[in-house]
């Protein structure tokens, strides 16, 4: 039975993307390239890692919102159906939140341990709860591989060519190619190191740019 | 294989997304989802035909899935007619050969185009 690995050790963001961008090449070698964005999440989850998607009522409260949870040993990635209307007000975020249960899968579940011992499922967590609010270093690592699974560099670099990513006007067309809200594109980039965002929202090729501006000023 | 696996394999075959598929038959996707993961009964027989040509699968299977004959529309017919009680009973100790099966249901499937009640 697939496990939760509790212990999952600190991942340098580097190894984070190769194993995303390992994720999306073994994808793209069983069911093609994928030659524009968007990377097509939901066909990756069910056809490719075989896993359910099931949309059910979770038990949370606005302190701790839950948007979703892995279930390994039942192969379920849980999407939280009572808060619909946020998944529909932010779009993007449904998308993210699937990706972000990849990135749970694909780093914090030990899918080789095949035999479970009973005492097992006393001390071992058998769900991932999301919360959306806690920040741990697995939501971390989780929400870093879902911005790379959705916004692989390589596509992102396609996309941005010729583009003046420095206005925020050719950021949200961007970020509606990508199927994502403006704020994962946005943080996308700024990991990417392609922006700076200045204290007064504007963006800068780098913080250095920002500075020398306001030298200039 | 449950009903709700069927529709799911099917689906993913097509290439559908849960979203995709529920929009093309009318329903809401969080039901759909509920169908596919077996937590609600098998919908109306309106929505299987629609599931059934949008997935471009055989209806009759879906149906049959689902278990769409009830015990209430079993007693009816037995009511109606007791050879349905007596040819239920010979199906489930299967004392008919596939061959006789096939051809009652050919019978059935013709005599449903027609009068029914002359297919006894």
């Amino acid at each position: 039975m697939p496990q939760i690995l509790t212990d999952a050790p600190w991942l340098k963001p580097e190894m984070i993307e190769a194993k995303a961008e390992a994720m999306l090449a073994v994808y793209e070698a069983k069911f093609g390239i994928i030659t524009e964005p968007p990377v097509p999440i939901e066909h990756l989850i069910e056809a490719h890692l075989d896993l359910r998607i099931d949309w059910d009522m979770i038990e949370d409260n606005d302190n701790e919102v839950i948007l979703a949870y892995i279930d390994p040993e039942a192969k379920k990635i849980c999407m939280n159906e009572s808060r619909r209307a946020r998944f529909e007000e932010y779009v993007g975020t449904e998308v993210f939140t699937f990706a972000h249960e990849v990135g749970h899968w694909d780093l914090h579940v030990n899918k080789s341990s095949y035999v479970q011992l009973c005492f097992l499922d006393i001390i071992q967590p058998k769900k991932f709860l999301c919360r959306w609010n806690i920040h741990d270093h697995l939501e971390w690592q989780a929400n870093r591989y879902a911005a790379a699974l959705i916004m692989p560099k390589e596509m992102v670099l396609r996309e941005i060519k010729g583009v003046d990513i420095y206005k925020w006007r050719n950021l949200y067309l961007l970020k509606d190619r990508f199927g994502v809200t403006i704020t994962a594109f946005r943080k996308r980039l700024e990991e990417l190191g392609f922006i700076y965002l200045s204290p007064d929202g504007a963006l800068y090729p780098s913080q250095e740019a920002y500075f020398n501006q306001l030298v200039l000023i | 294989m449950t009903f709700g696996d069927k529709i799911r394999e099917l689906r993913k075959r097509k290439r559908l997304s849960q979203r995709d598929l529920a929009e093309r038959v009318g329903i809401d996707f969080t039901y759909l989802s509920k169908i596919e993961n077996n937590k609600v009964p098998p919908p109306s027989d309106t929505v299987i035909r629609k599931l059934s040509r949008e997935l471009e699968s055989d209806s009759e299977e879906l149906l049959m899935l689902a278990a769409k004959v009830s015990q209430q529309d079993l007693r009816k017919a037995v009511a109606q007619d007791p050879r349905v009680g007596i040819l239920f009973r010979k199906l489930q100790s299967r004392e008919l050969t596939d061959e006789q099966l096939r051809q009652m249901l050919e019978i059935i499937e013709v005599g449903g185009k027609g009068n029914a009640t002359d297919t006894y």
